[in-house]
């Protein structure tokens, strides 16, 4: 596995998901640490994590702060906010990794083939531990959206 | 002429969002049926006369390769012609939607003029200049 270029894959990846599909600018936030990370400055966030197989297999972990996850479901599905249930928010968190999965193998290189599960929610109360567990493996990005930053990491099984 | 449009999804939002997008496409006027995975489209394609099947990859119970095989094995309903909509982006197991006998395919995320080329490609070019009218036909999922 070539981390460099997975890393690149990735954030090419959520680039053009965010961009096209959510109509997001973005930019990755590398300068601070992990613990001033925006996210958890609020209690409340979904987080959803999508297991994949391949030469290399893993997962990948996103967390979301509610209200930005609101504000872009409401965006995805052209929708206003009194229209948004349940089933749309977590509809778009599993949409949003699946994209990101997906799109990054392609960028990594469209020749392997991964086999990608189905996403999965991280139950809320599992959510920080979730966030918190082995921090230092894998690669994690900060995606800063203006008011709210979008978390992803990718864990790499050993 | 108004096309019959299946859109399966598993993601209630994507269905929404594939329905909007080929609305926004300017390909013509369209009536929509919704499913959320292979199995349940089967059952509408057993009801309903489709022009186009618009199907995910990745669902769960029945998966869209495995509702195209399930298509082709059905006389009265295997030249519906399927788009498949994937996140997938190996070029085998692209290869494999279109051997199996997908009529196209588009990688997510996409563009509404990458939808209506597609739909073009395979429906041909719209008659219809008046834009498209939504009319939802969806069983309880």
């Amino acid at each position: 596995m070539m981390i460099q270029e997975l890393k690149k894959a990735i954030i090419t990846s959520i680039s053009d998901v965010l961009e096209t599909m959510f109509f997001m600018v973005i930019e990755f936030d590398e300068s601070e640490t992990v613990e001033k990370s925006k996210i958890f400055d609020i209690q409340k966030a979904y987080g959803c994590f999508l297991k994949f197989r391949g030469p290399f297999s893993g997962k990948f972990i996103i967390f979301i702060p509610e209200d930005l996850l609101v504000e872009m479901a409401m965006d995805f599905m052209g929708e206003e906010s009194e229209n948004i249930t349940w089933q749309h928010t977590e509809g778009t968190i599993k949409e949003v990794i699946n994209m990101v999965a997906g799109n990054t193998f392609g960028h990594y290189d469209d020749t392997i083939e991964f086999n990608i599960g189905i996403p999965e929610l991280i139950k809320k109360e599992d959510i920080k531990d979730v966030y918190n567990s082995d921090r230092e493996e894998g690669l994690f990005f900060r995606v800063n959206t203006g008011k709210r930053e979008i978390v992803l990491k990718i864990a790499i099984d050993k | 002429m108004v096309y019959k449009v299946l859109v399966v999804d598993d993601s209630l939002p994507m269905r929404s969002v594939l329905k909007k997008t080929i609305k926004a496409s300017g390909f013509g006027s369209a009536e929509f049926f919704e499913a959320a995975n292979g199995q349940e489209a089967l059952l509408i394609l057993k009801k309903e006369w489709l022009d186009i099947v618009v199907t995910d990859y990745n669902m769960p119970e029945m998966n869209g390769l495995e509702l195209i095989q399930e298509m082709k094995k059905d006389d009265l309903i295997q030249a519906i012609p399927v788009l498949v909509i994937t996140t997938e982006s190996s070029r085998m197991k692209i290869d494999e939607f279109i051997e199996m006998g997908a009529a196209g395919y588009i990688k997510k995320p996409f563009t509404p003029e990458e939808i209506k080329a597609k739909f073009v490609e395979i429906l041909g070019e719209s008659n219809d200049d008046t834009g498209i009218e939504e009319s939802d036909n969806n069983l309880d999922f």
